[in-house]
């Protein structure tokens, strides 16, 4: 992790945790929902902050699409829609991409994720 | 860009031009407004609360009424209040339960925005007030059962009715027409590829069920579009998606998780049960529904929120309209993503357990 990501990271987390304990508990009504809001964005940017990027779950696809780069999850989506990557060419597939999906939950909602594998 | 400025709407100190539209379009000699209340809600449009008292005519007499104007830009996907009214005459026609059509008007000079007005609901819609009502263990299967009646009221209405000619023919596959849409919005209206999306689509694609008989799809027909006082309906509302289509999609869509609103167990909209939804609906319908194709229609719900989602985080992530709550609603597309998979996994491992 470099020092600017750190660096980010720790200013993140006190906003935060300054947030939540200083302005949060003081509004209320449509401020309030405002408020739950903002405390969430934050949450997820620090959860995103955390993770390895989920595109790199599906790096076993994506080199099979002869792209690279940004392109790759692209490609990769194109594939699938022609009928190139699918069930029949790649029994994974599936399983792999509910792993993506879950490290994107790991990140924007993990409480989704625990409450329906519950 | 901060929030797009809104046109003007209603002015409560100018009511004139709207009294006389209003008496000469329902036939009355003298409408009188007021008192004139913003409502809450209304994050696309505006909802105003009218005090009417008519003179003359088949409304004459002392009313409560809404009305609504049109969203200040258009939204993906939704009619415009005209076609949106039609809707609404077309069910009120057939009996569904809906606020009573007045009246309606593009006209853009009148309050500064297309608007229609209907009768007054009584009642919340917000589909998590209505999930978490410690009473709604009372009223749920009453109220799950009356929606399923309801909506075969809906899917009375067939093709074809030239007042609804707006919405196109009935397509011949309306799963598959559903695919096209949904992978049309992806293509020219999300900038970011969407793997599982794509598979998702492409099962439904290979997995659409053979047409059936084409219906009137309110096509928004879940917990949050409803007026629900005292436990009991009051008004079925947001008529702007309705379009020709399978009736298994609007039941697919009621019953899906993501409309639930975490209440998973009461699998009709976090209401009642799938039972007592199915027997209203068939306690009215001449066409029964057939249980095992609403599954599908529920993976199909998942797809089509999910792609909902990204649309309005697209809003803001384009520049359009810079927003929190837009960008936050583009994100929840993973959940819908997971249930569409987890769905997807248990219905191919019912037909064939090895790929479980």
């Amino acid at each position: 992790m470099s020092d600017n990501t750190e660096t980010s990271r720790q200013l993140l987390e006190i906003a935060h945790k300054t947030y939540r304990s200083e302005v949060l508990e003081e509004l209320s009504g449509s401020k309030r929902y405002i408020g739950a809001m903002v405390a969430n964005a934050m949450d997820i940017a620090a959860r995103a902050l955390e993770r390895d990027d989920p595109a790199k779950l599906l790096e076993g696809l994506t080199e099979k699409t002869a792209s690279s780069g940004s392109a790759e999850l692209k490609a990769l989506a194109a594939a699938i829609r022609a009928g190139h990557i699918s069930a029949a060419t790649h029994p994974e597939l599936r399983d792999i991409l509910l792993a993506y999906v879950c490290a994107k939950l790991e990140i924007s909602n993990p409480r989704y994720l625990s409450k329906r594998q519950a | 860009m901060a929030h797009a400025a809104r046109p003007r709407t209603l002015d409560p100190d100018n009511l004139k031009p709207l009294e006389s539209w209003l008496a000469a379009t329902i036939g009355a000699s003298r409408v009188a407004l007021g008192p004139v209340e913003l409502l809450s809600g209304g994050a696309i449009g505006e909802n105003w609360r009218l005090g009417a008292r008519v003179e003359g005519g088949a409304h004459a007499g002392t009313h409560d009424w809404v009305l609504r104007t049109d969203a200040p830009s258009g939204v993906a996907l939704s009619h415009q209040k005209n076609q949106e009214f039609a809707c609404l005459e077309a069910a009120h026609a057939a009996g569904v339960t809906v606020p009573d059509p007045i009246a309606q008007s593009d006209d853009r000079d009148l309050i500064g925005a297309p608007f229609m007005v209907t009768g007054f609901a009584s009642g919340i819609a917000q589909g998590r007030k209505i999930t978490r009502d410690p009473e709604v263990a009372n009223f749920g299967e009453a109220l799950a059962e009356r929606l399923g009646a309801e909506l075969a009221k809906i899917h009375s209405v067939t093709p074809p009715r030239p007042q609804l000619d707006f919405m196109g023919p009935p397509p011949d596959n309306p799963a598959r027409h559903q695919v096209e849409g949904l992978r049309r919005h992806l293509d020219t209206d999300i900038e970011e590829p969407h793997p599982a999306l794509e598979y998702i689509l492409a099962w439904l694609e290979e997995n659409a069920p053979a047409a059936s008989a084409i219906v009137l799809c309110h096509s928004d027909y879940r917990t949050g579009n409803y007026m629900v006082d005292d436990g009991r309906l009051t008004a079925i509302l947001d008529w702007e998606f309705a379009h020709w289509g399978d009736r298994h999609e609007d039941v697919g869509w009621f019953c899906a998780k993501c409309w639930r609103f975490g209440a998973n167990e009461r699998e009709a909209g976090g209401i009642g049960s799938r039972a007592a939804f199915y027997r209203g609906y068939d306690g009215v319908s001449s066409t029964p529904l057939d249980p095992k194709i609403v599954p599908y229609w529920e993976v199909m719900a998942a797809a089509r929120w999910a792609i909902v989602a990204l649309l309005q985080g697209e809003r803001h992530s384009s520049g359009k309209e810079e927003s929190l709550e837009l960008l936050l609603t583009g994100m929840m597309a993973p959940e819908m993503e997971f249930d569409a998979l987890m769905d997807i996994a248990a219905l191919d491992g019912a037909k064939d357990p090895s790929r479980v």
